[in-house]
């Protein structure tokens, strides 16, 4: 019995994979020839060429940049006015976000307990795809519309926070589902993405779509 | 595994682009621009949408710019937007049409990837072709693997699937990367795999 793909390709990137798989494949000519071939065709997608972006890009990126920097204005709140409507709307937001999106299961004690101490990491994993989710189906409609400065900043800062948050997890070693430090910066994920939800939920209500 | 978005820019550019330059920012998009294309046109496997993502990117770290405050390399952020960006590509309408990879839990056997003729084709000879012929989520998972060096959790947490997905997804990938790129004849039936 020949090793699965899955676990060459773990071989081949380090990755944990069974002892009797790794004995099997050093034994067996067919396995180590289909790992090497799968080192190749890593090096090969490596080394595909980096195309060039067309010219004139960066003009139409400045040109797109202060477009919706314009629109932006046109319908211009007080953010603060915003933040207010988002403070309210969020409670609304969870029940309806649990409408919007059937498929992503979440046991009901997640969606309450979130501000609340640390749970452990696969319950705010569980809890930060939730709401990314519902985060998702709410920029379909809200990436359409025009919206206040302050809106596009807060969105825009909260985006970003969330990528440096996503950054930090994705550079600390994982020490099992109760690691505090891990905990913590998925708590910071979760209370992030409540925020995102709570400004794309005001987005979307006040326009009335 | 270095990324082609690991290159940094000095702090003072930063600064600049930071409070509006559009010089700096210029400089900026010289830096990161291409890589941003090039993430983007293997991952969407079109010139177009890799244009459209390239713009959506860059108009948001403009405008995501005064409120980055440098704790993570700029570079990682950009690619971070720009993955967004591109997985929304994935995630449209244009690309559901096209259909998806079988995502079903079953190892892949290492006989799907061999040839009948035992021989190994020639790697690389249309590999782009090849890449680009890929299901829009297959070729997302590829790229980001096996080149951007991200591993199969953060992949799943990108994708809102599970590990298993993206293993899977990457090597039934592998399999028709092989048999097209190296012009292969149709696989032989399976054995049964390891458990791993």
């Amino acid at each position: 019995m020949h090793a699965s793909l899955e676990q060459l390709i773990g071989l081949r990137d380090e990755e944990p994979v069974a002892m009797e798989v790794q004995q099997h494949v050093r034994g067996c000519n067919r396995c180590a020839r289909t790992l090497n071939e799968l080192v190749a065709m890593r090096e090969g997608l490596a080394a595909l060429a980096e195309p060039l972006p067309p010219p004139g890009a960066w003009n139409r990126i400045v040109a797109a940049a202060e477009a919706s920097g314009k629109s932006a204005r046109r319908r211009w709140l007080p953010a603060a006015g915003v933040s207010l409507v988002a403070s309210v709307a969020v409670a609304v937001f969870l029940i309806n976000a649990r409408l919007l999106a059937p498929t992503a299961a979440v046991p009901a004690a997640v969606t309450t307990t979130a501000s609340s101490a640390p749970a452990d990491v696969g319950q705010l994993m569980a809890e930060s795809q939730y709401l990314e989710h519902a985060v998702l189906n709410m920029n379909d409609n809200a990436d359409s519309m025009a919206v206040s400065a302050g809106t596009a900043s807060t969105v825009a800062a909260l985006e970003d926070r969330i990528a440096l948050v996503d950054y930090e997890i994705n550079n600390t070693p994982a020490r099992g589902a109760s690691d505090p430090k891990l905990a913590q910066l998925w708590k910071q994920r979760v209370d992030l993405l409540q925020s995102l939800a709570a400004m794309r939920y005001a987005q979307v209500t006040s326009s009335g779509i | 595994m270095s990324s082609r978005f690991d290159h940094s820019v000095s702090d003072l550019l930063l600064d600049r682009a930071r409070e509006g330059d559009r010089t700096a920012q210029a400089e900026l998009f010289a830096a990161y621009g291409r890589a941003v294309f090039g993430l983007a046109r293997r991952m969407l496997g079109r010139a177009d949408l890799a244009e459209d993502a390239l713009q959506d990117t860059f108009v948001e770290v403009l405008r995501g710019l005064p409120d980055f405050r440098g704790e993570a390399p700029v570079g990682m952020w950009i690619r971070r937007i720009a993955v967004n960006k591109c997985l929304m590509h994935v995630r449209s309408a244009w690309h559901r049409y096209r259909l998806p990879m079988d995502a079903g839990g079953e190892a892949t056997p290492a006989e799907d990837w061999l040839m009948a003729d035992e021989t190994s084709p020639e790697l690389g000879l249309d590999l782009e072709k090849a890449l680009d012929s890929l299901p829009a989520e297959a070729r997302a998972v590829v790229w980001l693997h096996d080149v951007e060096g991200y591993t199969h959790v953060e992949i799943a947490r990108l994708m809102n699937a599970s590990p298993s997905f993206s293993k899977s997804q990457l090597a039934r990938a592998y399999v028709r990367l092989r048999q097209w790129a190296g012009g292969s004849k149709e696989v032989q039936p399976c054995m049964p795999a390891l458990n791993n």
